[in-house]
Protein backbone atom coordinates (compact mmCIF):
# COMPACT_ATOMS: atom_id res chain seq x y z
CA UNK A 1 0.00 0.00 0.00
CA UNK A 2 2.64 2.50 1.05
CA UNK A 3 4.67 1.63 -2.03
CA UNK A 4 1.71 2.64 -4.19
CA UNK A 5 1.44 5.90 -2.29
CA UNK A 6 5.16 6.51 -2.62
CA UNK A 7 4.93 5.92 -6.35
CA UNK A 8 2.00 8.28 -6.59
CA UNK A 9 3.81 10.94 -4.58
CA UNK A 10 6.94 10.69 -6.69
CA UNK A 11 4.77 10.92 -9.83
CA UNK A 12 2.97 13.98 -8.49
CA UNK A 13 6.23 15.58 -7.42
CA UNK A 14 7.61 15.09 -10.91
CA UNK A 15 4.43 16.56 -12.41
CA UNK A 16 4.63 19.50 -10.04
CA UNK A 17 8.26 20.14 -10.92
CA UNK A 18 7.37 20.02 -14.60
CA UNK A 19 4.43 22.38 -14.12
CA UNK A 20 6.65 24.76 -12.18
CA UNK A 21 9.15 24.75 -15.00
CA UNK A 22 6.44 25.38 -17.58
CA UNK A 23 5.21 28.33 -15.54
CA UNK A 24 8.73 29.65 -15.15
CA UNK A 25 9.35 29.45 -18.89
CA UNK A 26 5.95 30.98 -19.64
CA UNK A 27 6.64 33.78 -17.21
CA UNK A 28 10.04 34.39 -18.78
CA UNK A 29 8.35 34.55 -22.19
CA UNK A 30 5.88 37.15 -20.98
CA UNK A 31 8.59 39.25 -19.38
CA UNK A 32 10.59 39.21 -22.61
CA UNK A 33 7.56 40.23 -24.60
CA UNK A 34 6.70 42.94 -22.13
CA UNK A 35 10.20 44.41 -22.31
CA UNK A 36 10.15 44.33 -26.08
CA UNK A 37 6.75 46.02 -26.25
CA UNK A 38 7.84 48.79 -23.90
CA UNK A 39 10.91 49.37 -26.03
CA UNK A 40 8.96 49.42 -29.27
CA UNK A 41 6.48 51.84 -27.73
CA UNK A 42 9.30 54.22 -26.88
CA UNK A 43 10.64 53.95 -30.43
CA UNK A 44 7.19 54.68 -31.82
CA UNK A 45 6.90 57.73 -29.62
CA UNK A 46 10.27 58.98 -30.85
CA UNK A 47 9.30 58.48 -34.48
CA UNK A 48 6.04 60.29 -33.88
CA UNK A 49 7.87 63.28 -32.47
CA UNK A 50 10.22 63.28 -35.46
CA UNK A 51 7.26 63.26 -37.83
CA UNK A 52 5.64 66.14 -36.00
CA UNK A 53 8.88 68.09 -36.17
CA UNK A 54 9.11 67.44 -39.90
CA UNK A 55 5.57 68.62 -40.32
CA UNK A 56 6.36 71.85 -38.53
CA UNK A 57 9.41 72.24 -40.77
CA UNK A 58 7.15 71.85 -43.77
CA UNK A 59 4.85 74.62 -42.58
CA UNK A 60 7.77 76.87 -41.70
CA UNK A 61 9.35 76.18 -45.08
CA UNK A 62 6.25 77.09 -46.99
CA UNK A 63 5.79 80.30 -44.99
CA UNK A 64 9.46 81.25 -45.27
CA UNK A 65 9.63 80.63 -49.01
CA UNK A 66 6.46 82.62 -49.41
CA UNK A 67 8.01 85.63 -47.75
CA UNK A 68 11.54 85.26 -49.11
CA UNK A 69 10.48 84.91 -52.73
CA UNK A 70 7.86 87.63 -52.67
CA UNK A 71 9.94 90.35 -51.03
CA UNK A 72 12.57 90.80 -53.77
CA UNK A 73 9.85 90.64 -56.41
CA UNK A 74 8.00 93.51 -54.78
CA UNK A 75 11.19 95.58 -54.81
CA UNK A 76 11.92 94.75 -58.44
CA UNK A 77 8.41 95.59 -59.52
CA UNK A 78 8.34 98.86 -57.68
CA UNK A 79 11.71 99.94 -59.06
CA UNK A 80 10.77 99.15 -62.66
CA UNK A 81 7.35 100.78 -62.29
CA UNK A 82 8.96 104.00 -61.05
CA UNK A 83 11.40 104.21 -63.95
CA UNK A 84 8.59 103.36 -66.35
CA UNK A 85 6.43 106.13 -64.94
CA UNK A 86 9.18 108.65 -65.63
CA UNK A 87 9.80 109.45 -61.96
CA UNK A 88 13.55 109.13 -62.47
CA UNK A 89 13.82 110.99 -65.72
CA UNK A 90 12.40 110.77 -69.19
CA UNK A 91 12.34 107.46 -70.94
CA UNK A 92 12.33 106.63 -74.61
CA UNK A 93 9.59 104.59 -76.23
CA UNK A 94 12.00 101.71 -76.74
CA UNK A 95 12.99 101.85 -73.08
CA UNK A 96 9.38 101.79 -71.97
CA UNK A 97 8.69 98.79 -74.22
CA UNK A 98 11.43 96.85 -72.51
CA UNK A 99 10.38 97.96 -69.06
CA UNK A 100 6.84 96.82 -69.83
CA UNK A 101 8.18 93.41 -70.77
CA UNK A 102 9.94 93.29 -67.42
CA UNK A 103 6.78 94.28 -65.53
CA UNK A 104 4.73 91.69 -67.32
CA UNK A 105 7.15 88.90 -66.45
CA UNK A 106 7.57 90.03 -62.87
CA UNK A 107 3.80 89.81 -62.53
CA UNK A 108 3.87 86.40 -64.11
CA UNK A 109 6.56 85.26 -61.68
CA UNK A 110 4.52 86.57 -58.78
CA UNK A 111 1.45 84.64 -59.93
CA UNK A 112 3.55 81.50 -60.37
CA UNK A 113 4.90 81.78 -56.83
CA UNK A 114 1.42 82.36 -55.44
CA UNK A 115 0.07 79.36 -57.30
CA UNK A 116 2.99 77.12 -56.31
CA UNK A 117 2.56 78.04 -52.68
CA UNK A 118 -1.18 77.43 -52.80
CA UNK A 119 -0.54 74.07 -54.46
CA UNK A 120 1.93 73.17 -51.69
CA UNK A 121 -0.55 74.13 -49.02
CA UNK A 122 -3.31 72.14 -50.69
CA UNK A 123 -1.09 69.08 -50.94
CA UNK A 124 0.16 69.40 -47.39
CA UNK A 125 -3.39 69.64 -46.17
CA UNK A 126 -2.65 73.09 -44.83
CA UNK A 127 -4.98 75.05 -47.07
CA UNK A 128 -7.41 76.65 -44.67
CA UNK A 129 -11.00 77.15 -45.71
CA UNK A 130 -12.99 79.86 -43.97
CA UNK A 131 -16.47 78.67 -44.84
CA UNK A 132 -19.73 80.56 -44.48
CA UNK A 133 -23.12 80.57 -46.14
CA UNK A 134 -22.49 82.71 -49.25
CA UNK A 135 -24.93 83.91 -51.90
CA UNK A 136 -23.29 82.45 -54.99
CA UNK A 137 -25.41 84.45 -57.42
CA UNK A 138 -24.34 87.73 -55.83
CA UNK A 139 -20.73 86.57 -55.86
CA UNK A 140 -20.88 85.59 -59.53
CA UNK A 141 -22.45 88.94 -60.46
CA UNK A 142 -19.60 90.80 -58.77
CA UNK A 143 -16.94 88.85 -60.59
CA UNK A 144 -18.58 89.09 -64.00
CA UNK A 145 -18.88 92.86 -63.68
CA UNK A 146 -15.13 92.99 -63.08
CA UNK A 147 -14.57 91.31 -66.48
CA UNK A 148 -16.81 93.67 -68.52
CA UNK A 149 -13.99 96.02 -69.63
CA UNK A 150 -11.79 93.14 -70.80
CA UNK A 151 -14.67 91.48 -72.64
CA UNK A 152 -15.67 94.72 -74.30
CA UNK A 153 -12.07 95.31 -75.46
CA UNK A 154 -12.05 92.00 -77.28
CA UNK A 155 -15.65 92.20 -78.52
CA UNK A 156 -16.85 89.17 -76.62
CA UNK A 157 -20.36 89.17 -75.20
CA UNK A 158 -20.68 88.39 -71.49
CA UNK A 159 -23.92 86.63 -70.65
CA UNK A 160 -25.29 85.82 -67.23
CA UNK A 161 -27.95 83.24 -66.38
CA UNK A 162 -29.02 83.00 -62.76
CA UNK A 163 -31.80 80.61 -61.88
CA UNK A 164 -31.54 79.98 -58.18
CA UNK A 165 -34.16 80.65 -55.54
CA UNK A 166 -31.84 79.36 -52.83
CA UNK A 167 -28.42 80.41 -54.00
CA UNK A 168 -26.62 79.97 -50.67
CA UNK A 169 -23.81 77.44 -50.37
CA UNK A 170 -21.38 76.78 -47.52
CA UNK A 171 -18.08 77.89 -49.05
CA UNK A 172 -14.86 79.81 -48.59
CA UNK A 173 -15.51 83.12 -50.28
CA UNK A 174 -12.00 83.87 -51.54
CA UNK A 175 -11.67 80.39 -53.01
CA UNK A 176 -14.86 80.64 -55.02
CA UNK A 177 -13.94 84.13 -56.23
CA UNK A 178 -10.66 82.67 -57.37
CA UNK A 179 -12.34 79.79 -59.19
CA UNK A 180 -14.76 81.99 -61.10
CA UNK A 181 -11.95 84.42 -61.92
CA UNK A 182 -9.77 81.58 -63.16
CA UNK A 183 -12.47 80.04 -65.35
CA UNK A 184 -13.74 83.30 -66.82
CA UNK A 185 -10.17 84.49 -67.41
CA UNK A 186 -9.39 81.25 -69.25
CA UNK A 187 -12.56 81.56 -71.30
CA UNK A 188 -11.54 85.06 -72.39
CA UNK A 189 -8.07 83.83 -73.26
CA UNK A 190 -9.29 81.08 -75.54
CA UNK A 191 -12.33 82.75 -77.13
CA UNK A 192 -11.86 84.93 -80.21
CA UNK A 193 -15.50 85.66 -80.96
CA UNK A 194 -18.96 84.94 -79.69
CA UNK A 195 -19.85 84.92 -76.01
CA UNK A 196 -19.05 83.68 -72.56
CA UNK A 197 -21.95 82.66 -70.36
CA UNK A 198 -21.71 82.46 -66.56
CA UNK A 199 -24.59 80.59 -64.92
CA UNK A 200 -25.64 79.65 -61.42
CA UNK A 201 -28.57 77.28 -60.97
CA UNK A 202 -30.32 75.53 -58.13
CA UNK A 203 -30.01 71.80 -57.72
CA UNK A 204 -31.27 69.67 -54.85
CA UNK A 205 -28.55 69.85 -52.23
CA UNK A 206 -26.14 71.89 -54.31
CA UNK A 207 -25.58 75.00 -56.37
CA UNK A 208 -24.40 74.29 -59.91
CA UNK A 209 -22.17 76.92 -61.54
CA UNK A 210 -20.91 76.95 -65.10
CA UNK A 211 -18.69 79.02 -67.37
CA UNK A 212 -19.40 78.30 -71.03
CA UNK A 213 -17.66 79.83 -74.04
CA UNK A 214 -17.75 79.67 -77.83
CA UNK A 215 -13.98 79.53 -78.04
CA UNK A 216 -11.39 77.21 -79.49
CA UNK A 217 -12.37 74.23 -77.47
CA UNK A 218 -10.18 71.48 -76.10
CA UNK A 219 -9.04 68.35 -77.91
CA UNK A 220 -10.89 65.40 -76.37
CA UNK A 221 -7.57 63.58 -75.94
CA UNK A 222 -6.35 66.34 -73.69
CA UNK A 223 -9.46 66.43 -71.49
CA UNK A 224 -8.38 63.65 -69.07
CA UNK A 225 -5.16 65.52 -68.29
CA UNK A 226 -6.80 68.89 -67.96
CA UNK A 227 -6.70 69.10 -64.18
CA UNK A 228 -3.12 67.87 -63.85
CA UNK A 229 -0.42 70.17 -62.60
CA UNK A 230 1.63 72.21 -65.05
CA UNK A 231 -0.34 71.13 -68.11
CA UNK A 232 -0.70 73.96 -70.59
CA UNK A 233 -2.73 73.28 -73.61
CA UNK A 234 -1.54 73.88 -77.15
CA UNK A 235 -2.86 76.80 -79.06
CA UNK A 236 -0.57 79.44 -77.66
CA UNK A 237 -1.35 81.34 -80.81
CA UNK A 238 -1.57 84.85 -79.49
CA UNK A 239 -2.52 84.16 -75.91
CA UNK A 240 -2.46 87.53 -74.24
CA UNK A 241 -1.10 86.28 -70.96
CA UNK A 242 0.78 83.07 -70.18
CA UNK A 243 -0.76 81.02 -67.42
CA UNK A 244 1.03 79.13 -64.67
CA UNK A 245 -0.31 75.71 -65.60
CA UNK A 246 -1.56 75.30 -62.05
CA UNK A 247 -4.85 77.18 -62.21
CA UNK A 248 -7.11 74.23 -63.01
CA UNK A 249 -5.27 71.89 -60.68
CA UNK A 250 -5.73 74.31 -57.80
CA UNK A 251 -9.35 74.86 -58.80
CA UNK A 252 -10.04 71.14 -58.69
CA UNK A 253 -8.29 70.73 -55.33
CA UNK A 254 -10.35 73.53 -53.85
CA UNK A 255 -13.61 72.05 -55.18
CA UNK A 256 -12.58 68.68 -53.72
CA UNK A 257 -11.94 70.32 -50.35
CA UNK A 258 -15.47 71.70 -50.50
CA UNK A 259 -16.70 68.18 -51.37
CA UNK A 260 -18.07 69.44 -54.67
CA UNK A 261 -17.50 68.23 -58.23
CA UNK A 262 -16.03 69.82 -61.35
CA UNK A 263 -16.09 68.61 -64.94
CA UNK A 264 -15.65 69.92 -68.48
CA UNK A 265 -17.41 69.45 -71.79
CA UNK A 266 -15.58 70.54 -74.90
CA UNK A 267 -14.57 69.73 -78.47
CA UNK A 268 -12.14 71.45 -80.83
CA UNK A 269 -13.63 74.68 -82.23
CA UNK A 270 -16.92 73.88 -80.56
CA UNK A 271 -16.43 75.86 -77.35
CA UNK A 272 -15.92 74.77 -73.78
CA UNK A 273 -18.11 74.51 -70.70
CA UNK A 274 -16.69 74.09 -67.20
CA UNK A 275 -19.27 73.09 -64.61
CA UNK A 276 -18.79 72.80 -60.87
CA UNK A 277 -21.07 72.12 -57.94
CA UNK A 278 -20.96 73.53 -54.44
CA UNK A 279 -22.83 71.71 -51.67
CA UNK A 280 -25.68 73.39 -49.81
CA UNK A 281 -25.91 72.70 -46.11
CA UNK A 282 -28.51 73.44 -43.51
CA UNK A 283 -27.33 74.41 -40.04
CA UNK A 284 -26.97 70.87 -38.80
CA UNK A 285 -25.14 69.79 -41.94
CA UNK A 286 -22.81 72.75 -41.51
CA UNK A 287 -21.93 71.36 -38.09
CA UNK A 288 -21.33 67.91 -39.53
CA UNK A 289 -19.14 69.43 -42.24
CA UNK A 290 -17.21 71.31 -39.61
CA UNK A 291 -16.75 68.07 -37.70
CA UNK A 292 -15.42 66.38 -40.83
CA UNK A 293 -12.97 69.25 -41.32
CA UNK A 294 -11.77 68.92 -37.72
CA UNK A 295 -11.23 65.18 -38.23
CA UNK A 296 -9.42 65.77 -41.51
CA UNK A 297 -7.14 68.40 -39.98
CA UNK A 298 -6.28 66.22 -36.99
CA UNK A 299 -5.27 63.34 -39.23
CA UNK A 300 -3.31 65.52 -41.64
CA UNK A 301 -1.42 67.17 -38.79
CA UNK A 302 -1.00 63.98 -36.78
CA UNK A 303 -2.51 65.59 -33.67
CA UNK A 304 -4.79 63.60 -31.33
CA UNK A 305 -8.53 64.20 -31.46
CA UNK A 306 -11.30 62.79 -29.31
CA UNK A 307 -15.02 62.84 -29.89
CA UNK A 308 -17.49 61.86 -27.19
CA UNK A 309 -20.84 60.59 -28.44
CA UNK A 310 -23.47 61.09 -25.73
CA UNK A 311 -26.71 59.16 -25.82
CA UNK A 312 -29.80 59.82 -23.76
CA UNK A 313 -31.03 56.26 -23.42
CA UNK A 314 -34.18 55.17 -25.24
CA UNK A 315 -34.66 58.11 -27.61
CA UNK A 316 -37.89 56.68 -29.05
CA UNK A 317 -39.40 56.46 -25.58
CA UNK A 318 -38.40 60.08 -24.92
CA UNK A 319 -39.98 61.15 -28.21
CA UNK A 320 -43.20 59.34 -27.37
CA UNK A 321 -43.28 60.83 -23.91
CA UNK A 322 -42.31 64.44 -24.74
CA UNK A 323 -43.21 64.71 -28.40
CA UNK A 324 -40.49 64.97 -31.07
CA UNK A 325 -40.14 68.76 -30.80
CA UNK A 326 -39.46 68.78 -27.07
CA UNK A 327 -37.23 65.72 -27.36
CA UNK A 328 -35.03 67.51 -29.92
CA UNK A 329 -34.97 70.59 -27.67
CA UNK A 330 -33.85 68.43 -24.73
CA UNK A 331 -30.93 67.15 -26.77
CA UNK A 332 -29.93 70.68 -27.69
CA UNK A 333 -30.25 71.77 -24.08
CA UNK A 334 -28.06 68.91 -22.84
CA UNK A 335 -25.51 69.71 -25.55
CA UNK A 336 -25.44 73.28 -24.22
CA UNK A 337 -24.80 72.01 -20.69
CA UNK A 338 -21.74 70.20 -22.00
CA UNK A 339 -20.63 73.27 -23.96
CA UNK A 340 -20.77 75.41 -20.84
CA UNK A 341 -18.70 72.94 -18.85
CA UNK A 342 -15.96 72.27 -21.38
CA UNK A 343 -12.78 74.05 -20.47
CA UNK A 344 -10.93 74.56 -23.74
CA UNK A 345 -11.84 77.23 -26.26
CA UNK A 346 -11.31 74.84 -29.12
CA UNK A 347 -13.77 72.28 -27.70
CA UNK A 348 -17.19 72.26 -29.31
CA UNK A 349 -20.52 70.46 -29.23
CA UNK A 350 -22.86 69.30 -31.95
CA UNK A 351 -26.50 68.48 -31.27
CA UNK A 352 -27.82 65.73 -33.52
CA UNK A 353 -31.24 64.15 -33.88
CA UNK A 354 -30.80 61.38 -31.36
CA UNK A 355 -27.44 62.07 -29.74
CA UNK A 356 -25.02 64.90 -29.14
CA UNK A 357 -21.27 65.11 -29.53
CA UNK A 358 -18.43 66.81 -27.74
CA UNK A 359 -15.54 67.49 -30.11
CA UNK A 360 -12.19 67.80 -28.35
CA UNK A 361 -9.28 68.66 -30.66
CA UNK A 362 -5.88 68.03 -29.14
CA UNK A 363 -7.29 65.74 -26.44
CA UNK A 364 -6.04 62.18 -26.37
CA UNK A 365 -8.11 59.15 -25.43
CA UNK A 366 -7.18 58.86 -21.74
CA UNK A 367 -7.93 62.50 -21.06
CA UNK A 368 -11.14 62.29 -23.06
CA UNK A 369 -12.39 59.65 -20.63
CA UNK A 370 -11.86 62.11 -17.75
CA UNK A 371 -13.77 64.76 -19.68
CA UNK A 372 -16.53 62.28 -20.54
CA UNK A 373 -17.01 61.26 -16.92
CA UNK A 374 -17.01 64.86 -15.75
CA UNK A 375 -19.58 65.85 -18.39
CA UNK A 376 -21.75 62.87 -17.49
CA UNK A 377 -21.86 64.10 -13.92
CA UNK A 378 -22.80 67.64 -15.02
CA UNK A 379 -25.55 66.21 -17.20
CA UNK A 380 -26.89 63.95 -14.47
CA UNK A 381 -27.01 66.95 -12.12
CA UNK A 382 -28.86 68.99 -14.74
CA UNK A 383 -31.36 66.21 -15.41
CA UNK A 384 -32.07 65.88 -11.69
CA UNK A 385 -33.22 69.52 -11.64
CA UNK A 386 -35.60 69.12 -14.59
CA UNK A 387 -38.65 66.99 -14.03
CA UNK A 388 -39.52 66.49 -17.68
CA UNK A 389 -36.05 65.02 -18.24
CA UNK A 390 -36.70 62.20 -15.80
CA UNK A 391 -35.98 58.93 -17.55
CA UNK A 392 -33.12 60.37 -19.58
CA UNK A 393 -30.09 58.18 -18.99
CA UNK A 394 -26.72 59.55 -19.99
CA UNK A 395 -24.01 57.33 -21.40
CA UNK A 396 -21.20 58.05 -23.81
CA UNK A 397 -18.73 56.35 -26.09
CA UNK A 398 -15.40 57.85 -27.00
CA UNK A 399 -13.95 57.86 -30.49
CA UNK A 400 -10.34 58.96 -30.68
CA UNK A 401 -7.72 59.47 -33.33
CA UNK A 402 -5.40 57.61 -33.61
CA UNK A 403 -6.55 54.83 -31.24
CA UNK A 404 -9.95 54.11 -32.80
CA UNK A 405 -9.20 54.84 -36.42
CA UNK A 406 -6.46 56.08 -38.69
CA UNK A 407 -8.55 57.44 -41.54
CA UNK A 408 -11.44 59.90 -41.79
CA UNK A 409 -13.67 57.04 -42.91
CA UNK A 410 -12.83 54.88 -39.89
CA UNK A 411 -13.40 57.70 -37.42
CA UNK A 412 -16.69 58.70 -39.05
CA UNK A 413 -17.85 55.07 -39.04
CA UNK A 414 -17.09 54.78 -35.33
CA UNK A 415 -19.10 57.90 -34.61
CA UNK A 416 -21.97 56.52 -36.64
CA UNK A 417 -25.33 58.18 -37.00
CA UNK A 418 -26.38 60.78 -34.51
CA UNK B 1 36.25 41.34 -27.95
CA UNK B 2 37.65 38.66 -30.24
CA UNK B 3 34.34 36.87 -30.42
CA UNK B 4 32.84 35.53 -33.63
CA UNK B 5 29.17 36.13 -34.36
CA UNK B 6 27.08 34.49 -37.09
CA UNK B 7 23.90 36.24 -38.21
CA UNK B 8 21.27 34.31 -40.17
CA UNK B 9 18.52 36.43 -41.81
CA UNK B 10 16.97 36.31 -45.28
CA UNK B 11 16.37 40.09 -45.39
CA UNK B 12 19.48 41.71 -46.87
CA UNK B 13 18.80 45.10 -45.37
CA UNK B 14 18.30 43.67 -41.87
CA UNK B 15 21.54 41.73 -42.26
CA UNK B 16 23.41 44.91 -43.19
CA UNK B 17 21.92 46.82 -40.29
CA UNK B 18 22.66 44.16 -37.68
CA UNK B 19 26.17 43.70 -39.04
CA UNK B 20 26.85 47.44 -38.86
CA UNK B 21 25.63 47.74 -35.28
CA UNK B 22 27.61 44.68 -34.19
CA UNK B 23 30.82 46.03 -35.69
CA UNK B 24 30.17 49.46 -34.17
CA UNK B 25 29.72 47.76 -30.79
CA UNK B 26 33.15 46.19 -31.14
CA UNK B 27 32.27 42.71 -32.42
CA UNK B 28 34.50 42.88 -35.46
CA UNK B 29 34.23 39.28 -36.56
CA UNK B 30 30.74 39.04 -38.09
CA UNK B 31 29.69 36.34 -40.57
CA UNK B 32 26.32 36.39 -42.32
CA UNK B 33 24.08 33.81 -43.98
CA UNK B 34 20.87 34.28 -45.97
CA UNK B 35 19.09 31.00 -45.30
CA UNK B 36 18.98 27.98 -42.98
CA UNK B 37 21.23 25.72 -45.02
CA UNK B 38 23.92 28.37 -45.48
CA UNK B 39 23.60 29.26 -41.79
CA UNK B 40 24.16 25.72 -40.52
CA UNK B 41 27.03 25.18 -42.95
CA UNK B 42 28.76 28.37 -41.85
CA UNK B 43 28.18 27.49 -38.19
CA UNK B 44 30.00 24.20 -38.73
CA UNK B 45 32.80 25.78 -40.74
CA UNK B 46 33.38 28.96 -38.69
CA UNK B 47 32.52 27.77 -35.16
CA UNK B 48 31.04 31.12 -34.00
CA UNK B 49 30.70 32.01 -30.32
CA UNK B 50 27.18 33.33 -30.83
CA UNK B 51 24.51 32.89 -33.47
CA UNK B 52 21.72 35.40 -34.18
CA UNK B 53 18.71 33.79 -35.88
CA UNK B 54 15.74 35.55 -37.48
CA UNK B 55 12.45 33.75 -36.76
CA UNK B 56 11.37 33.79 -40.39
CA UNK B 57 13.66 32.00 -42.83
CA UNK B 58 12.84 30.67 -46.30
CA UNK B 59 11.20 27.25 -46.02
CA UNK B 60 11.81 26.96 -42.30
CA UNK B 61 12.08 28.98 -39.09
CA UNK B 62 14.71 30.27 -36.71
CA UNK B 63 13.37 27.79 -34.15
CA UNK B 64 14.11 24.80 -36.36
CA UNK B 65 17.61 26.09 -37.12
CA UNK B 66 18.15 26.57 -33.39
CA UNK B 67 17.11 22.98 -32.75
CA UNK B 68 19.48 21.77 -35.50
CA UNK B 69 22.35 23.80 -34.05
CA UNK B 70 21.69 22.43 -30.55
CA UNK B 71 21.61 18.89 -31.92
CA UNK B 72 24.92 19.57 -33.66
CA UNK B 73 26.75 21.50 -30.96
CA UNK B 74 25.09 20.75 -27.65
CA UNK B 75 23.24 22.99 -25.15
CA UNK B 76 26.01 25.35 -24.05
CA UNK B 77 27.88 26.61 -27.06
CA UNK B 78 27.42 28.54 -29.29
CA UNK B 79 25.08 31.01 -27.59
CA UNK B 80 21.94 31.48 -29.64
CA UNK B 81 19.71 34.58 -29.77
CA UNK B 82 16.49 34.49 -31.77
CA UNK B 83 15.27 37.85 -33.10
CA UNK B 84 11.93 38.77 -34.58
CA UNK B 85 10.06 41.62 -36.24
CA UNK B 86 6.87 40.53 -34.50
CA UNK B 87 7.32 39.96 -30.81
CA UNK B 88 5.12 37.22 -29.33
CA UNK B 89 4.96 35.62 -25.87
CA UNK B 90 4.20 32.19 -27.36
CA UNK B 91 7.29 32.45 -29.57
CA UNK B 92 9.36 33.48 -26.58
CA UNK B 93 8.44 30.24 -24.80
CA UNK B 94 9.14 28.31 -28.00
CA UNK B 95 12.58 29.92 -28.24
CA UNK B 96 13.45 28.81 -24.71
CA UNK B 97 12.19 25.32 -25.40
CA UNK B 98 14.30 24.82 -28.53
CA UNK B 99 17.37 25.81 -26.57
CA UNK B 100 17.86 29.49 -27.45
CA UNK B 101 19.56 31.62 -24.83
CA UNK B 102 17.48 34.71 -25.49
CA UNK B 103 14.71 36.13 -27.64
CA UNK B 104 14.27 39.78 -28.56
CA UNK B 105 12.67 42.23 -30.95
CA UNK B 106 14.28 43.65 -34.07
CA UNK B 107 14.47 47.38 -33.68
CA UNK B 108 15.95 50.08 -35.88
CA UNK B 109 18.87 50.63 -33.51
CA UNK B 110 19.43 46.96 -32.51
CA UNK B 111 19.64 48.01 -28.85
CA UNK B 112 17.74 45.00 -27.39
CA UNK B 113 19.89 42.62 -29.47
CA UNK B 114 23.14 44.26 -28.36
CA UNK B 115 21.97 44.11 -24.73
CA UNK B 116 21.19 40.42 -25.06
CA UNK B 117 24.57 39.70 -26.67
CA UNK B 118 26.43 41.67 -24.02
CA UNK B 119 24.79 39.58 -21.30
CA UNK B 120 25.74 36.33 -23.00
CA UNK B 121 29.36 36.99 -23.96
Amino acid sequence: MTQDWEQKCKGLEAELAQAKQEIEIGSWGLTKTNEAIKYLYKELDKKNKELQALDRLKTDFINTVSHELRTPLTTIREAIAQVFDGIHGQTTVAQRDFLLMCLSDVDRLRRLIDDLLDMSKLEAGMFKLARQQIDIVALARDIVSFFYPAAKATNIELRERYNATEPFAYVDRDSIVRIFTNLIGNALKFTDKGYIEVSVIDKPGSVECAVADTGRGIDENEIPRLFNKFEQFGRHRGTKEKGTGLGLSITKSIIDLHRGKIWVESALDKGTTFTFTLPKYNEQQVQVEHLRDVIRDAIRQGVPLSILVFSTGDIDAHRRRLGPGRAAAVIRELAQVVKQNLRRQSDGVIAGDAKFLAVLPGTDKPRSVNVGDRMTQCLVDHIAKNRDMAGVEISYTGVSYPEDGQTEKEIEEHIGEF
Amino acid sequence: MGKKILVVDDNEIDLLIIRRYLIQAGYLDVITAGDAGDGIQKAKAEQPDLVVLDTLLPGTSGFEVCQALRRQFGPQHPKIVIVTGSIDAVDAVKARKVGADDYCAKTSDCAPLLEAIKKLM
